[in-house]
Order: C-alpha cells, then sequence, then structure tokens
C-alpha cells in the first residue's frame, strides 16, 4: 500500500517532465536534452522570486513565485528554440548537443550563482496526513491531483482549440500540415514552451521534497528518457502510462533492494528496450 | 570495389600515403611536444600536455565511429572508463606491467564495443544516442554499487605508471596517440570509413548494393573502442587512479562536444578542438571561480556559430593552404 501511494506521488511528477519532452519529439523530432534543466531552472526561479522578490513566506508569496517560475521558464524555453534550436532544427544531432551545451552551461552557471550545496523551498501546505495507514507528506497528495488538472488540461488543449489540433497535425503528418497552411515552426514554439513551464511546474511542486542542486538536470533528463522510450516515443498517452509504471518500479526496487538500485531499473529498462521493442508499449513511429 | 577484402591487408597498404595526407602541423604539434617532454624541466605543462594528448585521444576514437556514421554516441566513456577500470584491477590485483595492461584492456573495450555494437545495430538518430547513454550510465552506477571491486567514489589508487618520471610518461603518450591517430587515419581512409560515411546518407541503399553494414558498423565501434580504451589506459597510467569520473556522462557529453566543435568525420577536427580546447580550459584556471562558466559558454558559442564544426568553417574554406596544413590533405 506505502509502495502504491509513494508511487503515485513520484509518478504524477514523472508524468508532468515526461510529458513535455516527449510533446516535442513528436512535433519537432528533436530531442531537447536541455529539458532536465528546465525542470532544475524551475525548481531555482521558485527559490530567487520567493526569496529575492517577495521576502516573506506566505501561502500566497509561494503560490505567486511559483506560477512566475513558471511562466520565466516557459518564455526561457521559448527563447532558447527561437535563439539556439530553430539555427539549425533539421539536424536532430545539432539540437541534442547544443541543448547538452546548454545544460551544462546553466549547471556552471548556478554553481557559481548558488554554490553546489542545495537550495530548498518551503512546502506549499505543511504537515503530513495518514492514508489507508500509510503517513504521507500533504504535498505529495496534493501531486496526483495538480498532475491530472494539468494533463486533462494539456489533453483539452490538444483536443479542443484550434491551435492544439494544428500541432496534433503536425506530429502526425509534417507535410501534410505545410499542405493546409499550419506553420510547424509556430506549433513546435508552442510546444516547447508547453513543455517548459510543465518542467517547470514539476520542479517548482517538488522543490520542497528534495535538495535542488546544480546536477539534478541529469536525473531528471534519465528518468524523461526512460519514461518516453517505455512509452514509446511520440506517445502522450504512452508518457502517461510509462511514468507511473516506472514510479512503481523504482518505489518497488527501493522497498526490495536499496536506494541505489533504484536509478539503476531506469536505465536498465531503456536497454532493454531499445533492445528488445524500439518503438515502446505505445509507441507508432518506426525507430 | 568488391565488398569484402580482408580488412588487416587493405588497411595497411594504406598506411603510407595515409600519412603523406595527413595534416603536417600535427606531426609539428606532437614533434614539439615530444622535445617538451625530453628537454623542459616544467612540470605543470607536461602534466598539462598529458591531459590534452588523452582528451585527442578520446575524442579521436569517438570520430573514427560517430562522426563518420553521423551516430551521435553519447556514451563513449564507457569504453573508456571500462578500459580503465579494468587496466586498474590488473595492475593493482595481478601486478601487471602497463606494457601489458594497455593492449589487455583496450581489447576489452573493443570487445565491449563488439557488444555494444551488436545490440544498438537497429538504432538511429535519437534512439542511438539515448541507448549509448543509458549504457554507459549503467556502468557508472556499477562502479558506486559494487565499491568493494571499484573503491566507489574514491576509485582505485596506486597504479604503477608508464615509467619513473613524467617526461617518459608523456613521451609514451605521445608515441601512442601518434600511431593511433595514424591507425584511424588509415581507417577511415580505407573502405571502412567509405561503407561508414555511406551508412549516414542511406543505409539502405547500401545494404541493395550488396555490402553488410552491420558488419562494418560493429567493426567501427571495435577501432573505436580499442582506442578509446587505450586513452582510458593512457589517463589511468599517468594520473595513477581511475575513478567514476571516467566513466560519467559529463566526460562522455564533453568529448561529444568538442568532436563537433572541431569538426566530426574529420578526425583531426575532432583532435585540435580537444587539444586547444583542453588547453584553454586549463589555462583559464587563472580564473577558477569562472572557468567552468567561460569553459562551456565558449563551447556553445563555437558550436552556435560553426554547427558543421571547425573544418568546415567558411573562413577556412578560403585559405586552402591553411586547411591543408591544419587537416591535410582530403
Amino acid at each position: 500500500m506505502e509502495i502504491l501511494i509513494l508511487a503515485l506521488a513520484r509518478g504524477s511528477v514523472y508524468a508532468l517532465v515526461a510529458v513535455g519532452f516527449v510533446l516535442v519529439f513528436s512535433v519537432g523530432g528533436i530531442l531537447n536534452l536541455a529539458h532536465g534543466t528546465l525542470f532544475m531552472l524551475g525548481a531555482y526561479f521558485a527559490y530567487i522570486y520567493l526569496n529575492y522578490l517577495f521576502v516573506d513566506v506566505s501561502t500566497a508569496t509561494l503560490l505567486a513565485s511559483l506560477a512566475l517560475s513558471v511562466i520565466t521558464v516557459a518564455l526561457l524555453a521559448l527563447l532558447l528554440y527561437l535563439v539556439v534550436f530553430r539555427r539549425n532544427i533539421e539536424s536532430i544531432s545539432y539540437v541534442m548537443v547544443i541543448s547538452l551545451a546548454f545544460a551544462l552551461f546553466v549547471e556552471q552557471i548556478m554553481k557559481l550563482a548558488f554554490g553546489v550545496t542545495s537550495t530548498g523551498v518551503p512546502a506549499l501546505v505543511r504537515g503530513s496526513q495518514e492514508i489507508l495507514g500509510v503517513r504521507v507528506l500533504s504535498v505529495e497528495l496534493l501531486l496526483l491531483p495538480i498532475s491530472l488538472i494539468v494533463l486533462a488540461m494539456l489533453w483539452a488543449f490538444l483536443h479542443k482549440t484550434r491551435i492544439g489540433r494544428a500541432i496534433g497535425a503536425v506530429a502526425q503528418n509534417r507535410d501534410g500540415a505545410i499542405l493546409v497552411g499550419i506553420d510547424p515552426g509556430v506549433a513546435l514554439a508552442v510546444c516547447i514552451a508547453i513543455s517548459g513551464a510543465l518542467a517547470a511546474l514539476s520542479g517548482t511542486l517538488v522543490s520542497s521534497l528534495l535538495t535542488v542542486t546544480p546536477n539534478i538536470w541529469a536525473f531528471w533528463l534519465v528518468k524523461a528518457f526512460a519514461i518516453a522510450i517505455l512509452g514509446g516515443l511520440g506517445s502522450l498517452a504512452g508518457a502517461v502510462i510509462a511514468s507511473f509504471l516506472l514510479s512503481f518500479m523504482e518505489i518497488a526496487t527501493t522497498f526490495i533492494l536499496t536506494d541505489q538500485y533504484a536509478d539503476l531499473v531506469a536505465l536498465v529498462l531503456i536497454v532493454l528496450i531499445l533492445v528488445l521493442k524500439p518503438s515502446g508499449i505505445m509507441g507508432r513511429r518506426s525507430v | 570495389m568488391p565488398a569484402v577484402r580482408h580488412p588487416l591487408k587493405h588497411v595497411s597498404v594504406h598506411l603510407g600515403s595515409t600519412v603523406a595526407t595527413m595534416s603536417p602541423l600535427l606531426f609539428v604539434a606532437l614533434l614539439g611536444v615530444a622535445a617538451i617532454a625530453l628537454l623542459s624541466s616544467d612540470f605543470y605543462l607536461k602534466e598539462v600536455l598529458v591531459l590534452v594528448i588523452v582528451f585527442a585521444q578520446f575524442t579521436a576514437s569517438w570520430d573514427v565511429l560517430c562522426g563518420y556514421s553521423a551516430q551521435d554516441n553519447f556514451g563513449h566513456a564507457f569504453f573508456i572508463g571500462a578500459a580503465g577500470y579494468v587496466a586498474a584491477l590488473l595492475n593493482t590485483w595481478l601486478e601487471f606491467s602497463p606494457w601489458l595492461t594497455v593492449p589487455l584492456s583496450a581489447s576489452v573495450a573493443a570487445l565491449l564495443g563488439v557488444g555494444v555494437g551488436w545490440l544498438t545495430l537497429r538504432l538511429r538518430g535519437p534512439y542511438f544516442a539515448l541507448s549509448t547513454i543509458a549504457f554507459a550510465a549503467v556502468l557508472f552506477k556499477l562502479a558506486y554499487i559494487y565499491s568493494t571491486v571499484t573503491g566507489g567514489e574514491e576509485g582505485i589508487s596506486g597504479i604503477a605508471p608508464f615509467s619513473s618520471s613524467v617526461d617518459l610518461d608523456l613521451f609514451a603518450c605521445v608515441v601512442m596517440f601518434a600511431i593511433s591517430t595514424i591507425i584511424l587515419s588509415a581507417f577511415v581512409r580505407s573502405h571502412y570509413g567509405l561503407i561508414l560515411r555511406s551508412t549516414q546518407h542511406n543505409e539502405d541503399a547500401a545494404q541493395a548494393s550488396g555490402i553488410n553494414t552491420a558488419y562494418y558498423k560493429i567493426a567501427g565501434f571495435v577501432v573505436s573502442g580499442f582506442f578509446a580504451g587505450i586513452g582510458g589506459t593512457m589517463y589511468t597510467h599517468t594520473k595513477m587512479q581511475v575513478n567514476p569520473e571516467l566513466l560519467a556522462g559529463s566526460l562522455s557529453v564533453l568529448i561529444v562536444l568538442f568532436a563537433v566543435a572541431g569538426g566530426r568525420g574529420s578526425i583531426m577536427g575532432p583532435v585540435f578542438a580537444a587539444a586547444g580546447l583542453t588547453l584553454l580550459n586549463e589555462w583559464l584556471r587563472i580564473i577558477e571561480e569562472y572557468r567552468p562558466v567561460l569553459f562551456t559558454g565558449t563551447l556553445i558559442l563555437l558550436i552556435y556559430f560553426n554547427p558543421s564544426g571547425m573544418v568546415r568553417s567558411r573562413a577556412l574554406a578560403r585559405v586552402p593552404w591553411l586547411r591543408t596544413l591544419l587537416f591535410g590533405r582530403r
């Protein structure tokens, strides 16, 4: 039972991180290796706004800094796309390399600005609750509903709005979308901003739960990979299912073995899936 | 050209002509380093030069496969670290001399190359990149988990150096590196390089013309792994220690960035980029606090303004003699 609840909480964060990553891949055909960095920046900006802009800590300022941080990172992601990626967007390799270089660069800047020690943000809600005999932090309980609401909003956006459907069209058939007058560049720009916002949101949400250090981006990037690969690169539904699967497997491994092996799960999973069934559980795109 | 010839015979025929087409500046630079190794007494400079050569070796061995087949291996540290650890264990447990551990460990890395190559054969583009990251990261994690063997974060120390002095160590590295680059250049000039290059444009077409591209890709992995392994053992024996840094993702990433900045698929471009940027990194130590930021910033700018690398920069295309001097004849 404990495993299940923890897995649901962690899985909902994974889902937020991975969905943005997969969205960008399915629309632009590019891997944004700075995705973990966007997650990290979400946590850092929440800290910056809270400590330097608002100074006093209350629920209102926490929410405001959270919102501001999400907006900042979304704009930053957009800027990254417009200035850096778009220059050579046709080359998957260029985007991977330059986004990794960017990730390293941001890590070093953050090290310079905040040091290698961790920074934390106070939790939105304090205390813990007992559910079905398990003590859980209240914040962890918030994660699942928030994640589900955001994912539902994303689903509605992609299926009910004009621009959302345009994005879907580009993902399905790029040339066809161009023929009916959709600009794939705009669609991708929107997706990157959304993925940045989602990553930042998850970053701010868990910033109170884990220690935020300049090098956490790599950890989250690997998780996003593993989920994207497990769910099938290009499948949003697959990514959500895979998030919960992965978190369940990790938590179970932590309980059975130790923490160290839990990190190995994601990696071994990537290798196994890529070797055995590269399209993942829900993927259609050929490899 | 027949699809399959005897590999060694074919490569060895070209060794002489390869040297003639290689970068003249490289040989001048190597002679210079060798002279410093034997004549200079600047201890710090020699340490830096060892590092420069080791990184050049890493990057050249990455380029031989990934530059020519246009696949991004983001886990090159897999081979480097594996060879480094094998050399360390052979040396500390069995007391093998460095002259035995280098070929043995490099062969282990080459064998691993067969394994990774075979497993990732079908994968392209982002899928290939992701799987290589995962392979290296698994090994990195294992180095911590089996800390009784690997020494965990501390790593293994007390490994024998090549010789009793830094001078001869540097000299040994220069010689090994020179031999490696000549063989690597010959390899990419042979039909192996040609076929690897063909896979980046249209692998199906290459297969349709009767070429077993799988064989050539795995051969590329073997060569890449072997020379990366030599680089790893150079590092191990000159630093006299190994730690998980040698397996880390950051090392793999650095190698990719060096190679891309230099111009993938040219061996010389990545070599000079790796050497130059390693020197820059060391020189930046005078402002240690800002060094990592400036260094990674430089990498971004280099790749941003010259996505296809120094070798193919427009400025260089206008000065053919300089191009030949730096990167040799095509």
